[in-house]
């Protein structure tokens, strides 16, 4: 029992960094429409910011908003170079020239920086009980930054005259530009907002883990998808719900078998959820009919 | 020389992968994330079929012995199962993005495990030992075995191509594009799209487990570091520029990307410290064309050709069959004569 | 034809849809609706925009399963078919807008139309045998043929995306024709379609008729319902509220009521 609480706190701290990650996916495809198959690449260019910041300040709360600051860059020029400029194509194309993107990216950062693993330590502090659960210090923030950024997006979203755009765009964008929306700035400030946390996100993902290296936002990216998935693709709230289930279930499964086996873990969460439930787990199904 | 019977012979195998691509994606229209993943199975898959048993430590399945030949179309019978129990996952009623997804995350996993579980292929370290299939059988000696290979793939590319080619003329060929352009009404017309999509999906396995297959005589060896899911995105590349869905155009691309860019990677300066540095700039190149194509010339270099009908615009009947015509000769304002014909297979 | 000099009402009946229901998200979109369609008879279903006829439509083709309900075509019970197979016992649908097959030519949507299953195995795609050729050598003479008829036969080779709307709404009906359907439902037809044109189409729906064929028309064209259906189902907010010659209609409370302000007339 020790021991499953233990694995549960875990847990709650991949899905508090999971939460980050498919939040800020989740708004992507909210105002775009489209999955964002370069997402996991402005985690990437969130930690490589955030070690080199590090290396140069020795400031770790510096080298967390130069991650997110990046972020933020990567996420509005993804949109403005990218995203934008496929607005009348198919969506798929739109995905396939993301996948093109996350390609050139990360072997941009491969060709510089080289592929391997590079280490990123910061003092993590000892770990306390809390109740049930053992947290290091730095595991703490990690959650308790998440809540944090969650919180605030949510005011955002809910509260501002922005955050109401940004929910009329998703809605419906024609509709939202007739009642005088300006959509197209909005969906690129709404990229920023993504690419703030999304970078953020890897900032933290980096120390959590201890490592990164050109791919490794990308192979957080499945687990980010399996999340907004189970959210609801599109839904903030549901996401935050999907990374919970996510984290725990993967944090879970892992340590009843190897974790290297978490991918596959979480694909096959992902394809039972894409059979079962494509339009999350919070969406009462109209029965789909198969051709 | 020598050099070039290799770029050549892996060009061949490359545009065989490319053209089991077209019939899943260039024709069919799903876009297949994991194809790549067959290749490496059926590859994998021969290796360990034509060595002996591993020894310790080096760890992998079966290890039979077998002939080249057998070795290869047993991997291709394995894949295409595998590819069955994917395909009929994967493409009962998911759209196309978790389709995409789907495949992704299947070929993610397969990858993860042969890295891991090295019981199966001996994990990171790979499988090795296979050296001139059939060369002693036809009594080619060391030297000439490269130019060997090189015909085989040849030969093999132009029966693939051939076949491929009918196929796109066919009727068959005809209802994948239906299916490509709008599925809804392909299957208000009576079709199962599920059930067509599958068959192009398992023969795109086929084609992609007989690349397997020579690819395996051509490496030699396999292990991760030589594929990743990420290398389909080359074939991607190469279907898209040539053209997709028509024949000539996909392996036109396969040539230009393959042999563009490896001539183009070959001439870039060696940095030192940096030996990653050329391929990966390689593979953002091929990013950076996935997306110009994609933006400015989705159609390829050489669009698809619509198939001409150059029969006789009369409408006259033959004398042999008794014809009901519709009755909706009404549009065009003429009186009505009945038609029935045999061939379109329905007595009303 | 025996069956058209009954009158419609009296005809055995081609489709029975009975206590069709499905819910959206709490919404009733289609509640307890049921209507029979004639033999050989062309059935107008109208209603105002949000009435639930396209989803009516969606349930009976089988592109939607209903939560309750039954529909019988001919004696077959299609809920719980795929569509497919549906259209395989010769109930054949249109969209609401034109949904050809854009990069294939015009003979190729006709074809394909044609429903030649046994010409379409992927063994006979890649070994074709002479038999085959010949077969499908008939089948491409019946589609110049029909394109003669719709007045497609210049346009025979170009991309059927290429057409114009009116273009296209006469390669849709081509595409229905070749398929020799005995029940034909056609969603909005009339969508952006001019007079002439729609004139056109109303003959072909009674082509149909001739033939045998019973036709469900969605639109919110009244003219048009009233010049060429035989009957109307009317339905608001998911169900029938009225059913019968359009002349009954005219007076019904219930329907003007439903349509207060969302008449057109072309």
């Amino acid at each position: 029992m020790h021991v499953l609480m233990l694995d549960i706190g875990y847990g709650l701290v991949t899905a508090a960094i999971l939460a980050l990650s498919a939040v800020a996916f989740t708004l992507e495809y909210a105002v775009s429409r489209v999955a964002n198959l370069a997402h996991g690449e402005i985690l990437t260019v969130g930690a490589y910011t955030a070690f080199f910041v590090q290396r140069s300040t020795g400031n770790v709360l510096l080298a967390a908003l130069g991650a997110a600051a990046a972020g933020a860059v990567a996420g509005y020029a993804t949109n403005l170079f990218l995203i934008e400029r496929f607005a009348r194509r198919p969506i798929l194309v739109t995905f396939i020239a993301t996948l093109g993107l996350s390609l050139m990216l990360q072997n941009l950062l491969t060709a510089f920086f080289g592929a391997s693993s590079r280490a990123y330590t910061i003092n993590q502090g000892a770990p306390q009980q809390y109740g049930p659960f053992q947290f290091t210090q730095a595991e703490l923030l990690v959650i308790a930054s998440a809540v944090t950024i969650a919180a605030l997006l949510f005011l955002l979203l809910r509260r501002t005259k922005f955050g109401k755009s940004v929910r009329a765009v998703a809605e419906n964008r024609d509709l939202a530009r007739a009642s005088g929306i300006h959509a197209r700035r909005v969906i690129a400030q709404t990229w920023l907002v993504a690419g703030f946390v999304a970078g953020f996100a890897g900032f933290v993902l980096a120390e959590n883990v201890g490592a990164f290296s050109p791919s490794f936002g990308n192979g957080f990216l499945l687990i980010t998808i399996t999340a907004t998935v189970a959210g609801g693709l599109g839904n903030p709230y549901g996401t935050l719900l999907g990374a919970v289930l996510v984290g725990l279930v993967l944090e879970l499964a892992g340590a009843y078998t190897s974790s290297s086996y978490e991918l596959a873990f979480a694909f096959a969460i992902l394809v039972i959820l894409l059979l079962v439930r494509p339009n999350g787990l919070l969406v009462r199904q109209s029965r789909p009919v198969a051709a | 020389m020598i050099y070039w019977v290799a770029i050549l012979t892996e060009a061949c195998i490359f545009a065989i992968m490319a053209l089991g691509l077209n019939v899943v994606w260039g024709m069919s229209g799903d876009f297949d994330l994991g194809y790549y993943g067959y290749v490496a199975l059926s590859t994998y898959l021969t290796i360990v079929l034509t060595v002996g048993q591993p020894l310790a430590p080096v760890k992998y399945i079966l290890g039979n012995n077998l002939p080249y030949v057998v070795a290869v179309a047993i991997a291709v019978i394995i894949t295409v199962l595998v590819a069955t129990v994917v395909g009929m996952v994967a493409l009962r009623g998911l759209r196309a993005i978790y389709f995409a997804l789907t495949t992704l995350g299947a070929v993610s996993v397969l990858y993860v495990v042969v890295q891991t579980y090295t019981p199966l292929f001996n994990g990171f370290n790979g499988v090795a030992g296979l050296v001139d299939p059939m060369g002693n059988a036809l009594g080619i000696d060391y030297n000439q075995y490269r130019y060997f290979l090189l015909g085989l793939c040849a030969a093999v590319l132009l029966v693939v191509a051939v076949l491929t080619s009918r196929l796109s003329r066919s009727p068959f060929g005809r209802l994948l594009r239906a299916v490509r352009d709008d599925e809804d009404a392909v299957a208000a017309f009576g079709r199962s799209v599920y059930k067509t999509k599958l068959k192009a999906y398992l023969l795109g396995a086929v084609l992609a487990a007989i690349a397997g297959g020579l690819f395996a005589a051509f490496l030699g060896a396999f292990n991760p570091s030589a594929w990743a899911p990420q290398e389909v995105l080359t074939l991607y590349a190469g279907v898209l520029v040539g053209g997709r869905g028509n024949i000539k155009g996909v392996i036109a691309g396969v040539l230009v990307v393959y042999i563009g860019f490896v001539e183009l990677t070959r001439s870039l300066p060696e940095i030192a410290g940096h030996p990653e540095f050329a391929p990966a700039l390689r593979q953002v190149l091929i990013g950076l064309l996935i997306i110009l194509f994609l933006r400015f010339r989705p159609q390829g270099l050489i669009p698809e050709r619509l198939s001409v009908d150059k029969g006789p615009s009369a409408g006259a009947g033959s004398a042999d069959t008794s014809y009901r015509r519709t009755g909706l000769a009404a549009l065009a304002g003429k009186a009505g004569r009945l038609r029935l014909t045999k061939a379109s297979g329905g007595v009303r | 034809m025996s069956t058209l000099s009954i009158p419609a009402e009296q005809r055995s009946s081609a489709l029975d849809v009975r206590g069709l229901c499905i819910s959206f998200g709490g919404v009733r979109a289609v509640d307890q609706c049921s209507f029979v369609v004639p033999e050989a008879t062309a059935v107008g279903l109208i209603g105002p925009n949000g009435a639930g006829k396209s989803t009516a439509i969606d349930l009976i083709s089988g592109f939607k399963a209903p939560d309750s309900g039954t529909v019988v075509f001919r004696g077959q019970e299609l809920i719980g078919m795929k569509p497919h197979d549906i259209s395989k016992l010769g109930v054949v649908r249109t969209f609401q807008s034109p949904r050809e097959w854009a990069s294939l030519s015009v003979l190729d949507n006709v074809l394909i139309g044609m429903r030649g299953f046994e010409r379409e195995t992927m063994l006979g795609g890649l070994f074709r045998t002479g038999r085959q050729r010949r077969a499908e050598q008939e089948a491409r003479q019946e589609g110049r043929e029909l394109l003669e008829d719709f007045g497609l036969t210049k346009l025979k080779n170009d991309p059927a995306g290429s057409l114009s709307g009116g273009q296209k709404r006469l390669l849709e009906f081509a595409r229905i024709a070749a398929a020799h359907p005995s029940l034909v439902i056609l969603d909005e037809p009339m969508g952006g379609v001019n007079p002439v044109l729609g004139e056109r189409i109303g003959k072909a729906v009674r082509s149909l008729i001739g033939q045998g064929s019973s036709v469900v028309v969605v639109e919110h064209n009244l003219r048009f319902i009233e010049d060429y259906c035989d009957l109307v189902v009317v339905m608001d907010q998911g169900a029938v509220i009225a059913e019968g010659p359009y002349d009954s209609l005219r007076d019904n409370p219930r329907v003007v009521a439903a349509y207060l302000g969302n008449v057109e007339y072309a």
